[in-house]
């Protein structure tokens, strides 16, 4: 009995309107949430009649919310520039000044640590086997740490990648950073095979993880910067009629370039004969401009 | 219980200027969909105020154009599926800022009605 109280309810509320993606989302929204209600009442002991009737009575003027979000759905055009910018500070996540300040301290770190494994594979600093190695291994926690640091960060158009994933990037950065410090090191020492075989090893395991990581990544971009992209697609892609159009008039403009260069060929000479295939491709231009970018933009 | 708590005069005109913050804040440890933060603000206040479901969609919205919060759907098996709402940084900032507000706020109306420790 409370489901068709329940979808009533809903239905009184979104008569007449017409039911965009958009709407479709909230009345489902809606429905689910006045169901939990019922079902809590009912567990109260209400019966399912009446648990549908006090729901109904305490979820206010849904009505309103519908003919809001009616009216809300037509609103921005969206798709232009000025759109997407307004879209992009509307939803512009500052960094947080203890990541930025991290990210510069753990970066010039790097640089160091970097260039002083540049130095020691060329011959200009001096350095012990054992020593070289820490230098890497210090170069390959801090790559560990930036990557992980940076991708923690939300951003304006990305969520943060989940804690495990995103040591997951740091570690297999890490080894390769590891890698190439090693592998500097055996080539200024040929004779440490050891130092060969963990180059190799090194490098497989961040080759692997860098691999594994990047296949099984699931798409963390957001939603507002999703529907902006297939907003700003081009006007064929977004509306296949246009693009329909656009290909029967290619057709009759080539035909009748076509028709046209045969026609003169036959009757003033063929040295002629090639210009309707210039007037063919203005037209065609021309054609293409004014279907993919027609003159409804103005107003931005 | 009353089954229309927030139609008592008191609190209902002074809180509706919040429900927007007091819907960040219940967002702010674990994202909800609608009626988890409808069923959280009524348990806070122990049955003593209740937001409509019309008012708290209404929020959602407001809040989701503003980008401060962010919602998907669930991936329930059984039953309707649920959309969820996470708050973005931008929402716990505009949260911390408004407590922020309130608090201020709250002093000087305590001052100025001269109301200390609870006795006017």
């Amino acid at each position: 009995m409370t489901e068709p109280s329940v979808h009533r309810i809903l239905d009184q509320a979104f008569a007449g309107i017409e039911l965009t993606p958009e709407l479709q989302d909230l009345k489902e929204e809606m429905r689910t949430n006045l169901l939990a209600r019922v079902a809590e009442l009912e567990s109260l002991g209400r019966s399912p009649d009446d648990a549908a009737r006090v729901a109904a009575e305490e979820i206010g003027d849904l009505r309103a919310v519908v003919v809001d979000a009616a009216d809300g759905a037509t609103e921005p055009p969206a798709g232009s520039w000025a759109a997407q910018a307004r879209l992009a500070s509307m939803h512009k996540v500052r960094p947080r000044p203890a990541a930025v300040a991290a990210l510069v301290v753990l970066s010039s770190a790097l640089t160091a640590t970097v260039t002083l494994i540049a130095l020691g594979a060329t011959g200009a600093v001096v350095m012990s086997t054992v020593s070289a190695t820490l230098v890497g291994l210090a170069g390959a926690l801090l790559t560990c740490a930036i990557v992980v640091v940076a991708l923690r960060q939300e951003t304006t158009a990305h969520y943060p990648v989940p804690p495990a994933r995103a040591v997951g990037w740091g570690a297999a950065a890490a080894a390769g950073v590891l890698a190439v410090a090693l592998g500097a090191t055996y080539a200024g020492d040929r004779t440490q095979d050891g130092l060969l075989a963990a180059t190799v090893g090194l490098a497989v395991v961040s080759i692997a993880g860098l691999v594994t990581l990047g296949v099984t990544q699931t798409n963390r971009t957001k939603g507002w910067v999703r529907d902006a992209a297939v907003q700003s697609q081009d006007r064929f892609s977004r509306d296949p009629a246009a693009a329909a159009r656009f290909g029967i008039y290619s057709g009759v403009v080539w035909l009748a370039a076509l028709a046209a260069a045969v026609a003169i060929g036959l009757g003033l000479g063929w040295l002629w004969s090639w210009t309707p295939l210039v007037v063919a491709v203005l037209v065609e231009m021309v054609l293409l401009a004014r279907m993919q970018f027609p003159s409804e933009t103005r107003g931005e | 219980m009353p089954s229309h708590p927030a139609s008592d005069p008191f609190a209902a005109d002074l809180l509706r200027g919040h429900t927007d913050t007091i819907v960040l804040g219940t967002l702010r440890r674990s994202d909800r969909y609608g009626y988890e933060v409808h069923k959280a603000i009524r348990d806070a206040t122990g049955g003593e105020y209740e937001i409509k479901e019309a008012t708290l969609y209404a929020s959602f919205r407001r809040l989701e154009r503003d980008g401060l919060v962010e919602s998907y759907w669930g991936d329930e098996t059984q039953g309707g599926r649920r959309k969820y709402y996470r708050i973005t940084d931008a929402g716990q900032a505009v949260y911390r800022r408004n407590v922020a507000d309130w608090r201020t706020t709250k002093q000087i109306i305590d001052t100025l009605l001269d109301h200390e420790g609870g006795r006017p």
